[in-house]
Parts: C-alpha cells; sequence; structure tokens
C-alpha cells in the first residue's frame, strides 16, 4: 500500500460507559462466573501437542514442539528450557494490529513463561528447548488467563512431563465488585486486577501479579475467588484430556 | 528391563519403512494408483468452510482442506483520497504463518513460503479483477481500505489452495457499514446521523478465483499433496482459475523436474474440475449463514 495518506480504523460504537448496570453484568453472569468455557486438545496435525481454548469470545490456539534442538546457540544447561511466544493476531482486537511482536505481546510471552516453567519438570530434557506459541484469534478479555489453560492442556497433550496442570483465571474489581473471568469491556473499566495461575492437585500457586491498590483483606479475598476458579477450570481440563485419550 | 514390544510388529515394521525410505514407501502405493491417506491420485482431501468464526473482525473465514487450516480475517479502515489519486479503496493482503503452522517455522520473520502465497493471492485478487477497488469508495473523498489478513494454523500442503479459498470466503462474507461523511469530514455511521444503522452493503466479487496444487511424482499427477506429498515431489504447479474457467494464476516454481505441456493442461482441468465441487461447498457455507445475494 503506497498512499500518502494513512487510513484510520473505523468502529461501530465505543466502549459501553457502565460495565455493572444495577449491579449485574453486561452479559447477565454472576460476579463469579465463568463466560462459557470450551477446551478441546490435539486441534493441529503438525504439531508435538496442542490445545484449543474458548472463553466466551476469547479464542486461543497453542502449539508445542519439543524437546528439541535450540534455534540458537545456547550455553551448556543441564535442565531443558521452555520457550514461550504469544502472538495477538492483527484482527483479534477492535483495532487492527501491525505485523510484528509489540510490548504487549512480549509481556504476554514472558508472563506465559514463568507460570508454566514451575509445572515443566526441566530436568527430564537437558540441554534440549520446549517452545510453547500461543496465537490468540480473538482477544475479548482475560487473553493471558486463557493462553496458559490452553498451553497448559498443550503440553499435556505432547506428553511433556509436568508436576500438575497449571490453570488460570483472572478477575477485574469494578466498583469495588470482584468480577471473576473478566470480558475485554470490563477489564478496560477496572481499577484493580489479578492474575493467578496454580497447580490445583499440588495445592501451589504458579504465579500471581496483583495490579491496583488491595487491601490485606481484599487481596485474600480475591485470591480465594481465584483459586476456586482454577480448581474449576482445571477440572474442565482433566475431563477434556479424559476425553480425548477415550 | 527390555523394551516392550508392540503387539502389532507388522504396524511398527511399516511405519520404520516409511521413514527409513520415504521414497519407496510411497512408491509403493502410487504403483497401485493410490496415496497412503486412501486417496486416489487425482482426489483433494475433505474440506470444510466456516463464514464468520469471529466477532472481533468485519469478516472472517476458517477454512480447511484436509489437515492445513487457513484464518482469514478483515478489519475496515476508511482514509481520505487525495486529489490526484483515482476515486477507489485499497486491499491489503497478508499472509503469516503461525509459530506453530509447521515444525520448521519460528516466531518472528515471515517465512518465505508466506510471502509466495500472500503475492500470489494479491495478484489473483488485484491485477485479475475479482474486487473492485471503485466500489470500496464512500464518496469523492473518502473509501475504505480492507486488510485482510490470513494466518496459516498448520501447515501441511497446498497452502495456496487453502488461503485463497479462506480469503475468497471473507471477501463475499464482508458487509460494509452503510456510512457518510459529515461535514466535519469524519466518516460516521447512518446512526449517528439519524438513520437505521441495520443498513449495510455487500461487497460483492467480480469473479471467485479458487486454486488447486498438483505434486509432479515420477510421471504422476497428483491433486492437493499433503506436506508429506510435497517433500517427495519432483515438482509443484499451482493454478488459479476463475468461474469461466479462465486462467488467473499459473505458477511452476523450479523444481528438479520440468513439466511438459500436457501435464500443464492436465492441472489446468483438474482446477477446473475441482473448482465446481469449492463452489458447491462454498455457496453452501455462505447460506448457512443467510448470504446468498453475492452473485457468484
Amino acid at each position: 500500500m503506497n498512499r500518502e495518506v494513512p487510513s484510520v480504523p473505523f468502529n461501530e460504537g465505543d466502549r459501553p460507559k457502565e460495565v455493572l448496570k444495577g449491579g449485574t453484568r453486561l452479559d447477565g453472569r454472576g460476579f463469579e462466573v465463568f463466560r462459557n468455557v470450551f477446551m478441546k486438545p490435539g486441534t493441529l496435525s503438525q504439531a508435538a501437542g496442542s490445545a484449543y481454548a474458548e472463553f466466551g469470545n476469547t479464542k486461543v490456539i497453542a502449539g508445542v514442539y519439543g524437546p528439541r534442538e535450540s534455534e540458537r546457540k545456547e550455553a551448556f544447561s543441564t535442565e531443558g528450557r521452555l520457550q514461550c511466544d504469544v502472538k495477538l493476531a492483527s484482527y483479534s482486537r477492535r483495532e487492527r494490529k501491525a505485523f510484528g511482536q509489540n510490548d504487549e505481546e512480549r509481556e504476554l510471552s514472558a508472563q506465559m513463561q514463568t507460570a508454566l516453567e514451575a509445572a515443566v519438570r526441566l530436568h527430564t530434557f537437558p540441554k534440549a528447548n520446549v517452545d510453547i506459541y500461543c496465537l490468540v484469534l480473538e482477544s475479548a478479555g482475560s487473553d493471558l488467563a486463557v493462553c496458559i489453560c490452553a498451553a497448559s492442556l498443550a503440553l499435556a497433550d505432547a506428553g511433556i512431563e509436568m508436576e500438575d496442570m497449571v490453570s488460570a483465571c483472572s478477575v477485574s474489581r469494578v466498583d469495588g465488585h470482584l468480577l471473576l473471568d473478566p470480558t475485554m469491556d470490563e477489564a478496560y473499566r477496572e481499577d484493580g486486577s489479578a492474575l493467578l495461575a496454580m497447580m490445583p492437585s499440588a495445592n501451589a500457586v504458579a504465579q500471581v501479579v496483583l495490579t491496583g491498590q488491595w487491601s490485606n483483606a481484599q487481596a485474600s479475598e480475591v485470591l480465594q475467588l481465584c483459586m476456586g476458579g482454577c480448581a474449576q477450570i482445571d477440572a474442565y481440563m482433566r475431563q477434556c484430556l479424559k476425553e480425548a485419550a477415550a | 528391563m527390555s523394551a516392550a514390544v508392540p503387539s502389532s510388529s507388522n504396524e511398527l515394521q511399516a511405519e520404520a519403512f516409511k521413514r527409513l525410505y520415504p521414497n519407496e514407501y510411497y512408491a509403493k502405493f502410487i504403483s497401485k494408483s493410490l496415496r497412503p491417506d486412501g486417496r486416489p491420485l487425482g482426489g483433494a482431501r475433505a474440506t470444510t468452510i466456516g463464514i464468520h468464526p469471529l466477532e472481533s473482525t468485519n469478516s472472517s473465514a476458517l477454512v480447511k482442506i484436509g489437515n492445513t487450516t487457513a484464518m482469514a480475517g478483515m478489519k475496515l479502515q476508511h482514509f481520505a483520497i487525495s486529489s490526484d489519486q483515482p476515486v477507489e479503496g485499497d486491499l491489503a493482503v497478508s499472509v503469516e504463518m503461525a509459530a506453530f503452522a509447521s515444525s520448521e517455522t519460528r516466531p518472528g520473520r515471515q517465512s518465505e513460503a508466506a510471502q509466495c502465497v500472500q503475492e500470489q493471492i494479491r495478484t489473483a485478487l488485484r491485477s485479475a479483477g475479482a474486487v473492485e477497488l471503485g466500489e470500496l469508495a464512500i464518496d469523492k473523498s473518502h473509501a475504505w481500505a480492507v486488510f485482510l489478513d490470513i494466518y496459516v494454523l498448520n501447515a501441511d500442503g497446498s497452502l495456496l489452495d487453502v488461503c485463497l479459498l479462506a480469503a475468497v470466503s471473507a471477501l463475499l462474507g464482508l458487509r460494509l457499514p452503510h456510512v457518510e461523511v459529515n461535514d466535519q469530514g469524519q466518516v460516521v455511521t447512518k446512526a449517528e446521523m439519524g438513520g437505521s444503522a441495520a443498513e449495510v452493503r455487500r461487497f460483492g466479487l467480480k469473479t471467485v478465483p479458487m486454486a488447486l496444487t498438483c505434486g509432479l511424482y515420477s510421471g504422476h499427477l497428483i491433486a492437493d499433496p499433503t506436506s508429506e506429498e510435497e517433500t517427495l515431489a519432483a515438482s509443484l504447479v499451482s493454478t488459479i482459475v476463475d468461474a469461466s474457467g479462465c486462467i488467473v494464476g499459473l505458477y511452476k516454481a523450479g523444481g528438479s523436474a520440468t513439466a511438459d505441456e500436457g501435464m500443464l493442461l492436465q492441472c489446468i482441468e483438474a482446477t477446473k474440475i475441482r473448482y465446481k465441487e469449492l463452489m458447491v461447498l462454498l455457496k453452501q457455507a455462505l447460506a448457512e449463514k443467510g448470504i446468498q445475494d453475492t452473485g457468484i
């Protein structure tokens, strides 16, 4: 395209000004209820392991390759390496994203890596790499949590040894209410957020990210809510794997 | 401790034979006019088309041919036409391999294969006149810029066929919102001007191009090869035709074998037959979403 005048995005309608009308969420969900969750392992034929995850309109595909040789030259290590790359599709948001990695994708990749590193038994593949790639086809809120769940399911599908499955969920605080699994519009109006990735069977927390100001009481409340959410997702993920194996 | 012995050692031997001697393995099938996945030489894989799977886009399509999968999505932007430019919109096509599409793809730079497919699709849509850019004008001074982005999700051969089908499916599903340019020169929807928001304009294609890739393997023509077959084939020929059977694009990118005229004619004929199959599927997929006035 060699136009002198750059084009501007066209959006029909603005973001909703209020996401809690009369104490209910715009999609009619309870505060502590997930959107419709759907997950399926083994969706790609080329990858060693893969999974598709959908929370409401947030749609993510994850693919796992390895253990395999690293593409770059790396120093010797008795532990294996986990390499994560999360990409947002150019059309996944309201406004088109240019190709090439942006800061948000770098951040998502790094966060996903730290969340999963805790669970993967890296010493079982010394010197080698396991590559985890996520593509967010549609980004409609709680992207990172959905990516972590999809990646964890893909790792299990690839047969990579893990201490436990990792499940994740996020919470937004809007007008003092804690909203589980927030949509994009809800997250846009939040004044605080929480993301928790955990290994429910081991009852161990892999990653917590709290942003905004939280009192002690509210912080423990939000962590309880997240833990409950992770347990629900974990049960669903295990059921998905069993169904896929059957 | 001894390694576990699989119950069906025949199956193991076949798998080992395939790994060690892929060419001999494949030749045994071809000599019986069959392919390892059970297809006849000229048969294409099962194809599915899903229109509008994504809500964040103005139009989208998910296409699967066998295991090869591509997702096309479109975003609309608008721009002011400068006075020395023709009154028409713009269409930008890009093709990207998702990092997990195959074991060779890595995140980062656009792969060579994706770049090739991108150019072939761009030419088929723009130069061959499938897309009428004049139709993308909003008024004399404003027009739509359409960004058509295609992600290859799973690369198992015949990328061009899948990506082009995804591209035309998404284009046929595109509705242009009814907009006007207000006094300040801003583009606003009819609803904001006090009209009905439901009004949309369908964007038509003058002709629908579709592609078929064929592999040349020791004198045989293999339609719609998988990635395994693509590596074994001595050469690949991709043909793009339109509804009238005219050739919109013909690509034979080198390879270790040359093709004679008869071979190329066979490829073109096979593409015309495949075109009819695909058109039926495309019409069905569009009808499922209530899209019937496409004029195809």
